[in-house]
């Protein structure tokens, strides 16, 4: 259940590609779930308002550490990623509804691109016995982050990058369109920016696997009072706006309108 | 200590109340804390029919503040009371029903049906800023606020509280023309009209393009506001606009206001208005000050 912690102890935060960092900081939780994230407040800048959403990257649960991946982008986002061990943060934690698999599943597809590439590495830490096929891409070479990770976790790893200065030039989701011929998985899980969904959705439509994605948007409360992160639904022909935060953050890629 | 403050004959247990919009049906928040240490709740908006809303985004910030413009997405008044009065019957504080319409025929046919439901106000919504018909069309002059508040006056058993907007040319004025229309109270501010524009994109940030600015931003405006329609009415006034402590809350007590609203505040911190109520209550240990009806409108000029 989401609850404020008003008092996180930052135990480092280190630059893992450009404008990307590894934050990492102190936090009893227990049971959060792959998808679901953490709502930051940005210490030291009480004219920030508002908290900024981020999935969790992974939890050390012997040690009580929480890791996240945070993309130096906006005036927020670049002031929490200055911030440096012994520095304290305000959260509401754990956030959302994650991905959820059922017993049936062992063979599973990852798929992300750029910053949505952090939320997978939880999933596939936590469902320990599923077989995991990772599909990275990210722009370029050097916003690529814990490949060595995702390498030692998955049953096969596909890097592609927009410019072709990693793995494969292009995008992830034709690399799966095209193993999707011979691989059969009992589900595809996404996380990235809203183009990379849409492309997503058509190879999922072609191959009519089931689909479970991860969405990002623009974020008040974070706990389902405000309903101002919406994304567009449609289920029985009814369209609908639903709550990012509290209702997802995943969806299921055929109730989604991306 | 006495925190009890009375509006139109009803007792609240302390002045502050959950601001419409920002809270939900409560549910959520119900989660976090007992919903009965409040002193009200302003519910969400509730129109005729089912609103879905504007598309995202809906929301962006803004220095010591934020836009929003969720476009009074709501599954309409019917399915308010079927599936929100169950839960909300079971709370022991004031119940605010916040009614918003396109048109006066649409605000009537809400407020009737609310009628045989037990929330303790209605509160009329003349000043939603991120609709395009109705909403602050009706809030912004004298005339129209007088005609509506008197035709849902009439239809309305619960006392009726109108809240006003502050995107008019003289708000005093139109806190007058509620209370002649026979509102038995008044709540302000509802949001600022605002906009934000990415400019690496030049783009706005709302899909709406502008919509209410609302958080410690609008403070000062909120309470000037508050102060001048204080001196112009003898109804009771709720005030709001950023409060985010409990000395914000009395600061809004002093120039006038029996009980404030807090927004934008949930959307920050889940625990936020029980830290308000305590905040209050520090204020008066510190001033010795035994009963808060003596903060309202306190304020040495």
């Amino acid at each position: 259940m989401a609850k404020r912690i008003p008092n996180c102890r930052i135990t480092s935060n280190e630059l893992v590609a450009d404008d990307t960092y590894l934050m990492q900081f102190e936090c009893v939780t227990k049971n959060a779930t792959p998808g679901q994230f953490v709502h930051l407040r940005v210490t030291g800048r009480d004219d920030l308002i508002l908290r900024r959403p981020i999935s969790i990257n992974s939890i050390d649960t012997k040690n009580n550490i929480i890791k996240l991946i945070i993309q130096a982008k906006g005036e927020g986002t670049k002031a929490l990623c200055v911030l440096k061990a012994g520095d304290v943060m305000d959260i509401i934690s754990p956030t959302g509804r994650g991905y959820m698999l059922s017993k049936k599943v062992k063979k599973a597809a990852v798929i992300g691109g750029g910053i949505g590439v952090a939320p997978l590495k939880y999933l596939i830490e936590y469902y320990k016995n599923v077989e995991f096929d990772s599909y990275l891409g990210f722009r370029s070479d050097c916003y690529a982050y814990q490949l060595d990770e995702f390498k030692a976790l998955s049953n096969k790893l596909y890097v592609c990058t927009d410019d072709g200065t990693y793995g494969e030039k292009g995008f992830v989701t034709n690399r799966l369109d095209m193993n999707l011929e011979k691989e059969q998985y009992d589900v595809v899980l996404a996380c990235g920016p809203k183009p990379m969904l849409g492309s997503l959705k058509k190879v999922i439509d072609k191959h009519k696997v089931p689909c479970f994605v991860s969405l990002e948007e623009r974020m008040g409360c974070g706990i389902g009072l405000c309903k101002v992160c919406v994304c567009k639904t449609q289920e029985d022909g009814e369209e609908n706006y639903e709550r990012v935060c509290l209702d997802g953050p995943v969806f299921d890629i055929n109730k989604v309108v991306l | 200590m006495n925190l009890k403050v009375d509006i139109c004959g009803k007792t609240l247990k302390n002045p502050v109340i959950a601001a419409s919009g920002c809270f939900g049906f409560g549910r959520e928040m119900s989660i976090q804390y007992d919903l009965n240490t409040l002193g009200g709740i302003a519910l969400k908006a509730v129109t005729a029919q089912k609103r879905i809303g504007n598309p995202p985004p809906r929301i962006a910030e803004t220095p010591s503040g934020m836009l929003n413009a969720v476009g009074l997405q709501n599954s309409g008044v019917d399915q308010f009371i079927v599936k929100e009065m169950p839960f909300l019957d079971k709370l022991d504080t004031i119940l605010f029903a916040n009614v918003a319409g396109s048109t006066i025929e649409e605000y009537i046919e809400v407020t009737e049906k609310l009628q045989n439901i037990a929330v303790d106000f209605i509160e009329l919504n003349i000043s939603c800023p991120n609709v395009k018909e109705g909403g602050n069309a009706f809030g912004a002059e004298p005339d129209t606020i007088y005609k509506v508040v008197k035709q849902v006056k009439k239809v309305s058993k619960q006392p009726l509280i109108v809240k006003l907007s502050p995107n008019t040319v003289d708000i005093a004025a139109n806190a007058v023309a509620a209370q002649e229309a026979g509102a038995d109270g008044i709540s302000l501010i509802n949001t600022l009209i605002g906009m934000s524009v990415d400019v690496d994109r030049k783009r706005p940030i709302l899909a709406n393009i502008s919509g209410g600015l609302s958080g410690p931003a609008i403070k000062p405006v909120a309470l000037s506001m508050v102060y001048k329609v204080a001196q112009a009415v003898s109804i009771p006034i709720i005030g709001m606009g950023g409060i985010m402590t409990g000395r914000d809350a009395v600061e809004f007590l002093l120039c006038g206001a029996t009980a404030v609203m807090c927004g934008t505040l949930n959307l920050i911190e889940p625990d936020g208005i029980p830290n308000v109520i305590a905040g209050i209550e520090e204020y008066m240990t510190q001033h010795k000050i035994d009963d808060i009806n003596e903060l309202i409108g306190g304020l040495i000029v």
